[in-house]
């Protein structure tokens, strides 16, 4: 029963997108409203598939890829919609639901067991060191996608090229604001999420050889690009194009901190005997 | 009985033409009483532009009531009324409905999409309610026409974007910093054009204008009507350094703004954004410049493809808004429809209650003996009877109007089967 949930929400999720990719491209106000109905139904599928893997499990679900990945995918729903109904940017949506629907699917594909080892050690320390750094990500991607149209926009005023997404994306300013808030709230979840993981870590895993996982280094590496990123923002050190394409580049380390456990062995592969994502 | 117009505008009727037929507000107060008291028509409404002179009037005779008013323009016009009905168009009913429609909406605009003719249609209905040319109908035609402009222009892009060259300036630099509250100009150079873009930005929240002028004391006249410090050439680079929108329009003839030294301006700038508006020709800007990150570069070509893209999409728009406009008529139409049904449905019911009246009264002469209940009942009795018996024609005929198909013909078949005039 929950899988027909969730394999529901993601058929509707991916009904969503093929819409609003209908909608950017032929302007149909109606078509954006149907997609925004589909995506409204898939969310609220997958908000209800993991609340009651929850209740089910007893801790927060994100202890495992798939579930992870789909609690990704939720917060980045979740996200759209309030950034949606705060700036009334529709095209948001072709920006930033296509990244949360690879997550929703990539989720598909992925371990759906529980590593023994977290349910005998807290998990839901585990939960908050995920929700907080999910959470962060989520935050980042809706920069990003500020990002890209900003960029988009830019290439329109730069090129001259005045015609249908010139007048549709929003202003320049605008998308670098967004963009700044994007960090200003990513960052502090992003840190808190860390530090609950190294604070865990270091409970577990009571030898120092843990900080020495690649997964943790390129976490520091990208916390320290972020780190800076927010301190340009807050200190207007870096302004327009210059502070985008930082953005723009934090996310690309964000994504490949996803992808970079399968490449090199690391206490968070879910192969490894920790196995913690 | 229609409403019709009959006039001519620039697309008609050259200026020669049209400034004969020119109303100025006085003329209208004098020649609408004119019109009203010749034969055939009803109301009048003169609406007259630099674009447009018309004239709408109320008429029961239509095609009597045009020739009165092709006399009437002929002589105004001093023209032969065979040679001032080359220029002139005619429109009955509908098409007279979705003209005055088209005209306030800005569709039939030289510049399509203007709102202000709609202030102008506004002044001329409101005129003739004042002077009394206007009446029932042509009051009620006045509030939808206002209510169409309404949908028009909340339902289509029709009046937005840009389609001159200062307000397309306002749009590019909106496009860019969204909001333009508490951003500064500068005015390099004075110029037409550049002045009327420096007062757009002005009226869209631009905060200050500083200028810059090889004549300083230009400059600082500039800079006092502008609300803005004057700045004398050579600091030209130190102005720029604190404000966001660069608007030149010298007429030197080498550039005025070099590449390598906005460069140095805009790292002093911490590379905030800049808009450098360039009016002139030749250009006062090295066009390099506009390759520089967050420097965003517009010359005079610029700004007219701007102009030429909205215009595009204002065409786009245009064609929506006409259908808009369609419906919108013939709602107009069914609306007038049912109050036309209202005054003979009245007298239907006057005509009804009568009878029935007249005929009671016979009755009661005969029955005065019995007692005041009996006749109370009876009374009632005869309402009810007479109510019910027409409740249904009234219902049928209003069901018609509402559907369009109530005919001319139809509503005389009515008058006479019931025998109201």
């Amino acid at each position: 029963m929950l899988e027909q949930i969730y394999y529901f929400s993601l058929f509707l999720n991916f009904l969503s997108i093929v819409v609003f990719f209908v909608f950017a491209i032929k302007k149909s106000r109606e078509a954006f409203k149907i997609g925004t109905f589909l995506i409204t139904s898939g969310t609220f599928l997958l908000i209800l598939f993991l609340t009651l893997n929850g209740i089910k499990l007893g801790y927060h679900p994100a202890t495992n890829t798939f579930f992870t990945y789909n609690f990704l995918a939720m917060l980045i729903y979740i996200l759209y919609f309030i950034f949606e109904f705060w700036f009334k940017i529709r095209l948001l949506s072709v920006f930033i639901l296509p990244v949360g629907f690879f997550f929703n699917v990539v989720a598909a594909f992925q371990s759906k067991l529980t590593p023994d080892v977290i349910k005998s050690i807290s998990p839901v320390f585990l939960g908050i060191h995920t929700g907080f750094l999910l959470l962060g990500e989520a935050m980042f991607l809706v920069s990003f996608g500020a990002s890209l149209m900003y960029l988009i926009q830019n290439r329109n005023l730069k090129k001259k090229s005045f015609g249908g997404w010139y007048s549709r994306l929003p202003s320049l300013q605008d998308l670098e604001y967004i963009a700044g808030i994007g960090i200003l709230g990513g960052f502090p979840m992003l840190t808190a999420g860390l530090l609950v993981g190294f604070y865990w870590a270091a409970n577990l895993w009571n030898n120092s050889a843990w900080f020495f996982d690649p997964k943790i280094i390129w976490s520091l590496v990208v916390w320290m690009l972020y780190a800076y990123v927010f301190y340009c923002k807050i200190s207007e050190k870096l302004k327009g194009k210059r502070f985008i394409n930082l953005v723009v580049l934090g996310f690309i380390f964000v994504i490949l901190s996803f992808f970079i456990t399968i490449f090199i062995p690391s206490i968070h592969s879910s192969s490894n005997y920790f196995g913690v994502k | 009985m229609p409403v019709c117009v009959v006039g001519l505008n620039f697309k008609s009727a050259p200026v020669e033409v049209r400034e004969r037929l020119n109303f100025s507000m006085a003329d209208t107060e004098n020649e609408a009483p004119v019109l009203l008291s010749k034969p055939y028509i009803d109301e009048v409404v003169i609406l007259s532009t630099c674009n447009r002179s018309e004239v709408y009037v109320y008429s029961e005779c239509p095609q009597k009531a045009r020739v009165v008013l092709e006399q009437y323009l002929s002589e105004r016009a001093g023209f032969s009324q065979e040679k001032i009905s080359e220029f002139l168009y005619w429109y009955e009913e509908f098409d007279a409905v979705e003209h005055l429609f088209r005209v306030a909406s800005g569709l039939e605009s030289m510049v399509l999409g203007e709102p202000q003719i709609a202030g102008q249609v506004k002044d001329a209905f409101e005129k003739a309610i004042e002077i009394g040319t206007a009446k029932r109908v042509f009051v009620n035609l006045y509030r939808h026409t206002l209510q169409t402009v309404k949908v028009v222009r909340s339902e289509t892009d029709i009046s937005k974007n840009a389609v001159s060259v200062p307000f397309a300036a306002v749009e590019l630099a909106k496009k860019i910093f969204g909001k333009l509250n508490g951003k500064k100009a500068l005015l390099v150079g004075a110029g037409e054009m550049c002045e009327l873009a420096a007062l757009h930005l002005k009226e869209n929240g631009v905060s200050s204008i500083d200028v810059v002028n090889r004549t300083f004391s230009k400059a600082e006249i500039l800079a006092e009507r502008y609300g803005g410090k004057p700045y004398p050439f050579e600091k030209l680079y130190d102005a720029i350094e604190d404000v966001d929108i660069v608007l030149t329009s010298t007429g030197s003839k080498e550039p005025v703004i070099e590449y390598e030294k906005i460069k140095k301006v805009m790292k002093k700038r911490g590379f905030a954004s800049l808009i450098i508006l360039d009016i002139a020709v030749p250009r006062d800007v090295e066009p390099e410049i506009g390759n520089i990150s967050d420097i965003f570069l517009f010359d005079i070509d610029d700004l007219e493809k701007v102009v030429e893209a909205n215009k595009k999409k204002r065409e786009k728009e245009a064609i929506v808004a006409g259908e808009i406009i369609k419906t919108r008529v013939s709602e107009y139409l069914k609306w007038c429809k049912l109050q036309d049904l209202n005054p003979i449905i009245a007298s239907l019911r006057k005509r009804a209650e009568e009878i029935r009246r007249s005929e009671l009264e016979k009755s009661l002469k005969k029955l005065k003996d019995y007692p005041d209940d009996v006749k109370k009942e009876l009374d009632r009795l005869s309402y009810s009877i007479v109510n019910k018996m027409l409740h249904q024609p009234i219902t049928e005929f209003k069901k018609a109007a509402k559907e369009e198909q109530l005919e001319n013909k139809m509503i005389h078949f009515f008058k006479s089967l019931f025998n109201i005039d």
